[in-house]
């Protein structure tokens, strides 16, 4: 029998550096983590924001491995890079990786610290992200950022919406 | 009409202040800005270079924002630098709202490639290799 299938995301703010994503999967953790740390299955998944294309997507689950997500903008930005470098890897279980944005023209415009734990019961994962700014500016940042590409969805559309009545 | 959830709640409220928030954040260059600014302070040129537009053109960009409180500029030396002031968005929309929105769309997207990976499984299992 399948369990019910479980609520969405919970976001947290515990700390002023911090920020904590929980939800949880309807799979047993070993294909949560496979879809998480295998570039062809990321794929699936990484959505970026509007405008916004996946262009390179490596991931190397061990310690010291390295984590690099491109994205392109037609627009604005030539390129935007996260890139990481693992630092605790226990299979299913548990990883913490670096990670740091970069501009296109290389300028580094922010790093965190993510710790991803995995739990299992009855077939559904737990899954926990903690992610952890260097300050509380920078924490503030990242939740601005997505603030603003809400913003930009809402505007795209009313775009759409005032072109089709044009 | 999911998508105009923060408009209407936000017209529903207007507030002068809010209007500065609305305007700023009614032209891409200026959201461009913000998610630019978003990791850390930048100098006016640093700005303007990916946004394909003139020195000028980027510095105007910027006075709308700081109007709006979004943006604070400060001289350092020769230069202006200019940081992420996000208290305002604090006010104009829930604030991690948004950004678990971003996260849930991708965490949705992953449900449905689980249940893939779990068929895939299962006919794997049912079907051993020949």
């Amino acid at each position: 029998m399948n369990p019910v299938p479980p609520k969405g995301l919970h976001v947290s703010t515990p700390t002023d550096t911090t920020i904590v994503l929980s939800r949880a999967f309807n799979a047993p953790r070993r294909l949560v983590w496979e879809a998480m740390t295998t570039p062809d299955r990321m794929r699936h998944w990484m959505l970026q924001p509007p405008g916004w294309t996946l262009t390179i997507c490596e991931c190397e689950a061990r310690v010291a491995g390295s984590l690099r997500v491109v994205s392109k903008n037609e627009e604005a930005d030539p390129a935007m890079s996260l890139l990481g470098v693992f630092t605790e890897v226990v299979l299913h279980e548990r990883m913490v990786h670096t990670e740091m944005m970069l501009l296109g023209n290389g300028q580094p415009i922010g790093s965190l610290v993510e710790t991803h734990v995995f739990a299992e019961k009855n077939g559904v994962t737990s899954m926990r992200i903690t992610q952890v700014y260097a300050s509380k500016e920078a924490r503030d940042g990242a939740v601005a950022s997505g603030a603003s590409e809400g913003m930009e969805a809402c505007y795209r559309q009313l775009d759409e919406l005032l072109a089709q009545r044009a | 009409m999911k998508p105009y959830g923060i408009i209407n709640h936000m017209v529903l409220d207007r507030s002068p202040r809010l209007d500065l928030v609305f305007h700023a954040l009614a032209h891409p260059a200026r959201r461009s800005i913000i998610r630019q600014l978003s990791g850390g302070q930048l100098n006016l040129s640093e700005l303007a270079s990916p946004l394909k537009m003139t020195f000028p053109a980027a510095t105007k960009h910027v006075r709308v924002l700081e109007r709006a409180k979004l943006v604070r500029r400060r001289r350092a030396g020769r230069e202006y630098l200019c940081r992420l002031h996000a208290d305002p968005l604090k006010d104009a929309a829930d604030w991690t709202e948004q950004f678990r929105k971003n996260w849930e769309a991708r965490f949705k997207a992953l449900d449905e490639l689980l249940e893939e990976m779990k068929s895939e499984e299962q006919s794997r299992s049912r079907r051993p290799s020949r």
